[in-house]
């Protein structure tokens, strides 16, 4: 009992230095600095990876099971049970999908041929953020669909900004993350 | 009347980081945006085709290669990694080792670039960069060395983007290709870019600057990737933990980021490590006609 009690203590206190600090770094330490930059239209990404290849709508809808497998196989999460996804005919693939890495939220679109293969990787729409937004889900979901250049008026674009390499590691798992899916799910659909 | 563009903004994952190219063509020239739609494809299979031969990471490339196989024998090499080859041997050279491509082995020994298959059971050693030996179509090693690419590739990999560009019969208005902060710009005079110094807590500053010449290369040692970490090649110790980190007033290490200006952004790779190793060789900054800013971790910049 008194064990229970000096935890709960313990885990107040906690909870009131961690606020404090959170408070004094957001008002001292948390630039807001978003930049975005628009690149092509998902239509656009599809004609340059397929050409002219006639895709019909697709969505996937992954069940949790096929996501935590998804998650084994690939070592990276997997966020979204719901895929954009077309397909042809002959099993070729289009995925529209979202890139969430530490200061970066990238909307990517992928082409995986009918044997699994990757065929194309197009940046749709890039933003960057220096500052608590990125992991606040209601920043995030204000870019579902959209064009974040518009949503966000108080942004510079991103033009050309020179400075240590980013990595795109999180566009490198995130498309493994899709060959991974595809090869648990798409081929099967 | 304002002048009217077409333009194309494409981005590709290659090089390791984020491949930015932008293209644009008075609406005058009658130019269709699928015109320049294919020729950025062109220009980011180039970027690619460097990659396939210089890349470090991959064991099948023609650097892999060369790693594998140069102590043992010349081993045939194609003009395009001679030219790197030999610009880094040049910067080597004028800045007495400095700059060293053949730091690759330590890099490897501390993780910062990875151990392959090929490797296994051979012992590498830590030589310098007077062990390469470069013919004009082979190259060969003296001593058991690995070398790395790793910038100056990167930076050629955007020279040679931007140069095929040049050669196809468009008339651009504003070519810049951006290979994550390596820059290239076609109109370059009076154009605002930005520099970046990321810190620690999410501190990081973007500064406005002016453009100085056509390419643009910025280093921040200890950021980003790992294997974009500069290794000291004289005394094999991390960049920030001798000469170049700094403290603050509260005694934290901060840092310095280093840009340099040039007309090649090959050369302002490479310039960016060896003057943020040896801040004082300022005579190199006229040795390859570059100039450069510094910025610290409050933005201020300083012009060298």
């Amino acid at each position: 009992m008194s064990f229970k009690q000096n935890k709960a203590k313990f885990s107040r206190r906690h909870l009131l230095k961690g606020g404090v600090s959170m408070t004094l770094a957001g008002l001292f330490f948390m630039p807001k600095t978003v930049w975005a930059k628009h690149y092509l239209d998902a239509d656009e990404a599809r004609k340059l990876i397929w050409g002219d290849l006639i895709f019909q709508p697709h969505p996937v809808e992954l069940s949790p099971a096929q996501m935590k497998s998804i998650k084994k196989a690939s070592k990276t999460r997997v966020r979204n049970a719901k895929m954009n996804a077309w397909k042809t005919q002959a099993g070729q693939w289009f995925v529209l999908d979202q890139i969430i890495g530490k200061h970066e939220n990238i909307d990517i679109a992928v082409g995986i041929d009918e044997k699994g293969q990757i065929k194309g990787i197009e940046v749709l729409e890039y933003r960057e953020s220096y500052g608590h937004q990125i992991i606040n889900p209601k920043w995030m979901a204000q870019f579902h669909g959209r064009d974040s250049s518009k949503v966000l008026k108080l942004d510079k674009q991103i033009k050309n900004i020179s400075g240590a390499t980013l990595s795109c590691r999180h566009i490198t798992d995130g498309v493994n993350r899709l060959t991974h899916t595809w090869d648990q799910v798409l081929r099967s659909e | 009347m304002c002048t009217k563009w077409v333009q194309v903004d494409r981005c590709k994952p290659l090089l390791g980081t984020y491949v930015d190219i932008h293209l644009a063509v008075d609406v005058a020239e009658n130019v269709n945006r699928d015109v320049l739609i294919a020729a950025s494809e062109t220009a980011f299979s180039r970027i690619q085709s460097v990659q396939d031969l210089m890349s470090f990471h991959d064991p099948e490339s023609e650097l892999s290669g060369i790693n594998r196989d140069a102590f043992q024998h010349a081993v045939p090499i194609s003009p395009s990694t001679h030219d790197v080859i030999k610009t880094a041997l040049d910067i080597s050279a004028a800045s007495g080792g400095i700059y060293d491509i053949s730091v690759a082995h330590a890099l490897v020994q501390k993780g910062y670039l990875p151990r392959h298959a090929y490797a296994a059971g051979r012992s590498y050693v830590s030589a310098d960069w007077t062990a390469i030996k470069l013919q004009a179509r082979s190259i060969r090693f003296d001593a058991n060395i690995m070398i790395d690419l790793g910038g100056i590739a990167k930076g050629y990999a955007v020279d040679a983007a931007f140069e095929g560009l040049l050669q196809m019969p468009i008339p651009f208005t504003q070519i810049i290709v951006n290979a994550g902060g390596d820059i290239r710009m076609l109109d370059w005079q009076d154009k605002d870019i930005v520099l970046r110094t990321p810190a620690r807590w999410k501190r990081t500053r973007f500064v406005d600057y002016t453009m100085q010449n056509t390419a643009l290369a910025t280093s921040i040692p200890g950021h980003g990737s790992p294997s974009s970490r500069i290794l000291d090649p004289i005394s094999h110790t991390r960049a920030h933990t001798n000469r170049a980190h700094i403290k603050n007033w509260l005694g934290w290490h901060t840092q310095k980021s280093i840009s340099i200006f040039a007309d090649r952004c090959m050369i302002a790779d490479a310039l960016t490590k060896t003057m943020y190793l040896a801040p004082e060789r300022t005579d190199l900054l006229e040795r390859f006609n570059v100039c450069g800013a510094i910025v610290d971790i409050n933005g201020r910049i300083e012009a060298i």
